[in-house]
């Protein structure tokens, strides 16, 4: 399994494919929680790249928000519209999720161009990457339920915390689906 | 080679999730606990009597205390407030910005609603001409529109700061004390659990107003930093439940609340501010703002008490006094009426 993959991921196209959308989810992810921030209003800056790091950030590097979203130690600026949070734990989850996403999407994207099958699956593999976007959490609730008017009951609140770790379960077991049968129509096709 | 390197990284992978799931389920607390023993037995063997209506008007408020999904101290509470010059101020506030003023003691200062709305608590320590610390709590809660002063004895020998326990109940902010634990409903002022169960807190008035007016009426005034020890989106379009100042105000101007509040009572909208003025036998008024900017002066009846509610119009807020005794001030406070309603289903209405 894990040889196909990387023979997959070794052609330029689908590594592209992978790439993009690594980038673009992890963007996705990190504008949902929060942590990337587009301003309208322009803010004083004293150069386009400026770091600023909390003198306390050792007392905040692995301290939760909520489930799987931890506090920021710093900021990054890019001019004076975006500034960037600087979480190491959350950076890591939007790797790991970027990556199980794009590698979904570029199988997907394999299936379609080498063995002519839907590309669909691939899309309902996707669902898997909604629960961490809507994750985040403002500041006494879950971002989308205040975006979509939800009420909270105690039981969805809790399901909120288990969002992550079962995104990347669907993911992984998606990505272990995606290959599977890759290597079955390989196998019928006599690539293999 | 190629096979050996992905093989790798899959299972650093896993690891890492791992290290991740476990670290979560460890470490729900990452706040090192303060509680005494000593302060808790202190409290336990000098409990107030509590009613049995009052007892079980406080059981059902603990049992519908609900979280509303960060955990303990997950919104983080300014624990060492830094404050900065009102002209400094001026640089980053819109004069039409909601602060929170607080004139109490020698502390005159304004606490933006931008910044509180990350925090809820700022947790300060008042030094007395005499020597004497005081603790302090300007507290906010943004689901519910109520902004309070409470004061951090909890007895005359415990004093305590507080915190932000992740619960809400009738969407209100659930503080907990850091000497013992117990949860304290913002609205209600009172513990509904732990050691300091059916006690009050003192409170003093917090100013729900404008920058422009607060800063006219108090120009020395200090205005809290955004260099609070955390990072937070302050800006002015920070505020992730809508906003008071632009037309689309999203949560403060929606008719839909966040929580199913125990009681309920249509006859307002439930986002219409009232001011909302109680007292320890939990008799309840709630003056619709609105009536108190037109009439200015309005007396009523607080229990067996009559009261009387002024209005500034210099920071549109204003000031409740027993008639008999103009000297005796109740802290009012503003609030959107389907929480008071919620705390208070008996309230007395003055439209």
């Amino acid at each position: 399994m894990v040889e196909l993959l990387s023979s997959i991921l070794s052609q330029k196209r689908f590594f592209l494919t992978a790439l993009i959308v690594f980038v673009l989810y992890l963007l996705i992810y990190l504008a949902a929680v929060g942590h990337l921030i587009f301003t309208s209003r322009m803010e004083q800056a004293e150069s386009f790249f400026v770091i600023k790091i909390l003198p306390n950030w050792r007392d905040l590097l692995f301290r939760q928000r909520s489930p799987f979203l931890f506090e920021a130690i710093g900021v990054i600026y890019f001019g004076s519209n975006i500034k960037l949070f600087i979480s190491l734990p959350n950076l890591i989850l939007a790797t790991i999720l970027g990556s199980l996403v794009g590698a979904n999407i570029a199988l997907s994207h394999y299936t379609f161009r080498k063995m002519g099958l839907s590309g669909s699956r691939g899309i309902v593999s996707l669902l898997g990457t909604i629960p961490p976007i809507i994750s985040g959490t403002v500041c006494c609730v879950p971002t989308i339920v205040l975006l979509i008017g939800l009420q909270l009951t105690a039981t969805l609140a809790t399901a909120w915390s288990f969002f992550v770790p079962v995104s990347i379960g669907l993911l992984l077991f998606s990505i272990f689906w995606s290959l599977r049968k890759i290597k079955i129509g390989n196998y019928k096709t006599g690539i293999i | 080679m190629k096979t050996f390197l992905s093989g790798r990284i899959f299972l650093i992978l896993i690891i890492i999730v791992s290290i991740f799931v476990v670290y979560f389920f460890m470490n729900r607390s990452s706040r090192p606990s303060e509680i005494s023993e000593e302060v808790v037995d202190s409290l336990k063997r000098t409990a107030p009597t509590v009613s049995k209506e009052e007892d079980d008007f406080l059981r059902i408020l603990e049992q519908n205390a609900v979280s509303g999904g960060p955990g303990k101290d997950g919104i983080p509470a300014i624990e060492k407030p830094q404050y900065t010059t009102a002209s400094e101020g001026n640089k980053w506030l819109q004069p039409n910005d909601i602060v929170f003023g607080v004139d109490y003691s020698d502390l005159v200062a304004a606490y933006p609603q931008r910044i509180l709305v990350w925090h809820e608590i700022a947790n300060e320590t008042l030094r007395h001409d005499s020597g004497q610390a005081e603790k302090v709590a300007i507290t906010y809660c943004p689901l519910t529109g109520t902004a309070i002063g409470f004061k951090g004895a909890i007895v005359e020998s415990i004093s305590s700061t507080f915190g932000v326990s992740g619960k809400l109940v009738n969407s209100n902010l659930i503080m907990y004390d850091r000497a013992s634990d117990s949860y304290w409903p913002q609205i209600l002022g009172k513990a509904i659990n732990g050691a300091a169960y059916g006690r009050a807190l003192e409170e003093f008035p917090i100013v729900w107003t404008t920058w422009e007016r607060w800063k006219k009426k108090y120009p020395n005034t200090k205005v809290l930093s955004r260099e609070t020890g955390f990072v937070r989106n302050y800006n002015e379009n920070g505020d992730p439940y809508g906003s008071y100042i632009r037309d689309d105000k999203g949560y403060y101007g929606s008719d839909s609340v966040l929580f199913h509040p125990i009681n309920e009572n249509k006859i307002l909208a439930p986002k219409t501010v009232v001011v909302g003025i109680r007292d320890e036998k939990r008799n309840a008024v709630a003056i619709l703002k609105e009536s108190l900017r037109r009439q200015k002066t309005i007396e009523t009846k607080l229990g067996e008490k009559t009261i009387v509610v002024t209005y500034d119009p210099d920071l549109d807020f204003h000031k409740a006094h027993i008639k008999e005794n103009p000297g005796n001030i109740i802290n009012s406070f503003d609030a959107m009426w389907f929480a008071w309603v919620a705390f208070y289903p008996d309230t007395k209405l003055v439209q």
